[in-house]
């Protein structure tokens, strides 16, 4: 009779123990779910900032993914439509003809399409490009700097350490607000006034 | 509830209550960071820049009160 | 005519050799008469936030399961079918990122540097294993890590290796803890993750030197069984230090050891204590004499451990890149690079950062690797110390239990054990 007793007492210990633990629990998830809600809108992925950048090259091989998530992308905005690119004829260039000798981007991941005398417009097979920068750099030097440099996030698996960042001299990789996870760099003020 | 038994209730008490500050610190932190500011060189004057916690603003700010010091 | 000013116009930047200068609008955006629309730039949305949510519902059910295997159903089968599951879906699937194990230098960036903004799935990913394994030992070292079960899977004939060798080596990964705290600490370099060696089969990408380490580790794993988790692991170690306390664990038995020895060389990672009988035991005063001795040379260990360390402030630092540049500034050494301007002092000098500035940010940094130095030489010492004081404990003990710390609870010697359990003859 007493052990039954005993055993009867024990089960209620036992009932409230486990009904503390489970508020405490309730608790604790209740307070988890609301400051997650009020930090998940500070999520950041990894972006280059263009400004920064120097086209030295590295994105392409530094990258975890073969070929990089950093693609070349083409600000429209920006464009001057030149016949002459910088971006994409070879310095060198003999004749301004679509030839493959002629061509700057070592995958011919840029296409041109004329539009009307005496404008072209350009368009980047995002997946032939291997983000080697020679075209940003072609574009930076000669005309507008409409091609720019970004990580790709539909490629990008965001690692947790940017092994791009980690080689990048410029110290260009930085962590950017999800909900604006691309930065162009754009006419600064002076050459707009001009 | 023998001597090892104990210890071992206490150890795990205290370690759960450090793993419960640590994540508690560190989301409270999270939730106080301002409003993400990409700082570059088109958003030097803009009104974010006092709450801007990216480094280069750090140092951009470091710098300016030193010119006007 | 348009199209002659354009080229001319050209020409004239190119010999004058204007180089470099970004985003300067030397073309205006032409107006179209053919009333041509300019295409968007395309920019793609960034992995939908509901797959980290997805993340971590995932390692939180693989937990469980791992768990609810290992404790209750005690079925090593299952355990490796969850093994397979982790590689697939935290290996392949998720290519071995994010992880726990590298969570925890994002843990320590956000400690020490509080603009940094953490991402959740971190938190979680680093707690949530702890949290386990506080209470039920290290299940998630059983099923749940792509790392750990990737090379279970290839612990084909284990070999047992002596008990010196297995502590001496089972320090490695405190000091790897160490050094990777240290290194997120000062914001760095990411250790843990530069040099995972297994990242590289997830990613069916690797540099040479990565696909050698992985596969020597892997290779060395038919063998000697986990070679990464037992001897490299920095969370294993926190791990192992937790399930010590471990409320719950894997017992090799399901009711009582009958002492048949069928599970004595069962576990592929010597993880199982043999009985200790009274009489094997030391004379008790000189058991406490060396004890005590053991625990005075501690502080001495730590105080050698703390200098040595602080020693190497400088070695440790070169790693920073800012502390690099530097030095070759100084040096004028130019990164090694005889025909062309290093790309880091081009970039350098582009950022219009004085050499000054430089200079005391680094001596800044070098300070806090001064710091470092001494707490991460004497934390190793204090390893060091703990390890043979360990040695001279003897835990009287009469059955084959699993040690709590190094036992992965993969549940290989469950099968081993003839004992049945008890069968509940509850009515149904």
């Amino acid at each position: 009779m007493a052990k039954k007793e005993k055993k009867k007492d024990l089960n209620r210990r036992a009932f409230i123990d486990r009904g503390f633990r489970f508020s405490i629990g309730l608790g604790l998830t209740g307070l988890g779910v609301g400051l997650y809600k009020r930090s998940r809108a500070k999520e950041y992925v990894w972006q280059l900032d263009p400004a920064k950048c120097i086209q030295c090259g590295r994105c392409a091989t530094s990258c975890i993914m073969t070929p990089s998530a950093v693609k070349c992308f083409h600000v429209y905005d920006m464009c001057g439509y030149c016949d002459l690119c910088g971006g994409y004829f070879r310095p060198e260039a003999k004749n301004l003809t679509t030839a493959a000798e002629n061509q700057l981007c070592p995958t011919a991941a840029i296409e041109r399409k004329f539009i009307e005398e005496p404008f072209f417009e350009y368009h980047i097979i995002e997946e032939l490009c291997i983000g080697c920068a020679k075209c940003v750099k072609g574009c930076g030097a000669f005309g507008n700097g409409s091609l720019q440099l970004q990580v790709n996030h539909r490629l990008c698996v965001d690692c947790n350490e940017c092994s791009i960042a980690r080689d990048c001299p410029a110290d260009a990789f930085e962590r950017v607000s999800i909900d604006s996870p691309y930065i162009f760099a754009g006419f600064s003020k002076e050459e707009n006034k001009s | 509830m023998n001597r090892r038994q104990f210890i071992s209730s206490i150890g795990r008490g205290t370690i759960f209550t450090g793993l419960a500050a640590l994540s508690g610190v560190l989301i409270y932190r999270k939730s106080k960071i301002t409003e993400p500011c990409n700082f570059d060189f088109v958003c030097r004057d803009c009104r974010k820049l006092n709450s801007c916690k990216q480094p280069e603003a750090v140092i951009f700010k470091r710098n300016k009160n030193k010119k006007s010091a | 005519m348009k199209k002659k000013i354009a080229t001319i116009l050209l020409l004239a930047i190119i010999s004058l050799q204007v180089y470099n200068i970004y985003a300067i609008q030397r073309f205006p955006k032409p107006e179209f008469e053919s009333g041509h629309t300019q295409p968007p730039t395309v920019t793609p949305d960034p992995r939908a936030q509901a797959l980290d949510i997805l993340d971590t519902f995932v390692l939180v059910a693989a937990l469980s399961v791992v768990t609810w295997l290992v404790i209750k159903k005690r079925s090593r089968k299952g355990v490796f079918w969850m093994s397979v599951f982790a590689v697939l879906y935290f290996g392949f699937f998720r290519e071995g990122c994010i992880c726990s194990v590298g969570s925890l230098q994002n843990i320590t960036l956000a400690l020490f540097n509080p603009e940094y903004s953490i991402p959740l799935t971190a938190i979680a990913f680093f707690i949530l294993p702890i949290v386990y394994t506080l209470f039920f030992g290290r299940t998630f070292c059983a099923g749940v890590c792509p790392l750990g079960t990737l090379q279970d899977i290839f612990a084909l004939k284990p070999m047992s290796i002596k008990t010196w060798l297995e502590k001496v080596l089972g320090i490695i990964p405190f000091i790897y803890l160490g050094l990777a705290i240290l290194y997120a600490a000062t914001s760095t370099d990411f250790i843990i993750c530069r040099y995972d060696p297994f990242v590289g089969f997830f990613r069916f990408d690797a540099t040479f030197m990565m696909f050698s380490i992985g596969g020597v580790l892997l290779l060395t794993g038919i063998f000697i069984a986990r070679p990464y988790c037992r001897f490299l692991c920095p969370y294993g170690a926190l791990l192992n230090l937790v399930s010590r306390f471990s409320k719950k664990h894997i017992t090799i038995t399901p009711t009582e050891c009958i002492q048949c020895r069928l599970c004595e060389d069962s576990c592929p990672f010597e993880a199982i204590d043999k009985p200790v009988l009274l009489k094997e035991k030391e004379e008790r005063p000189i058991a406490v004499r060396r004890f005590l001795m053991y625990t005075i040379i501690i502080p001495v260990l730590i105080l050698i451990g703390g200098y040595t360390g602080s020693q190497f402030h400088e070695n440790l630092a070169s790693v920073n890149t800012k502390v690099r540049l530097a030095n070759e500034l100084l040096n004028e050494t130019n990164y090694g690079e005889t025909e062309q301007e290093a790309f880091e002092i081009t970039a350098f000098k582009a950022a219009g950062q004085s050499k000054e500035e430089l200079y005391n940010e680094v001596a800044a940094i070098i300070k806090k690797f001064y710091i470092g130095g001494w707490i991460l030489g004497g934390f190793i010492g204090l390893v060091f110390g703990l390890t043979l004081v360990s040695l001279t404990i003897f835990k009287y003990r009469e059955d084959y239990t699993p040690n709590k710390g190094t036992c992965l609870s993969c549940a290989r010697c469950v099968d081993y054990c003839p004992v049945l359990p008890e069968v509940k003859t509850e009515l149904q």
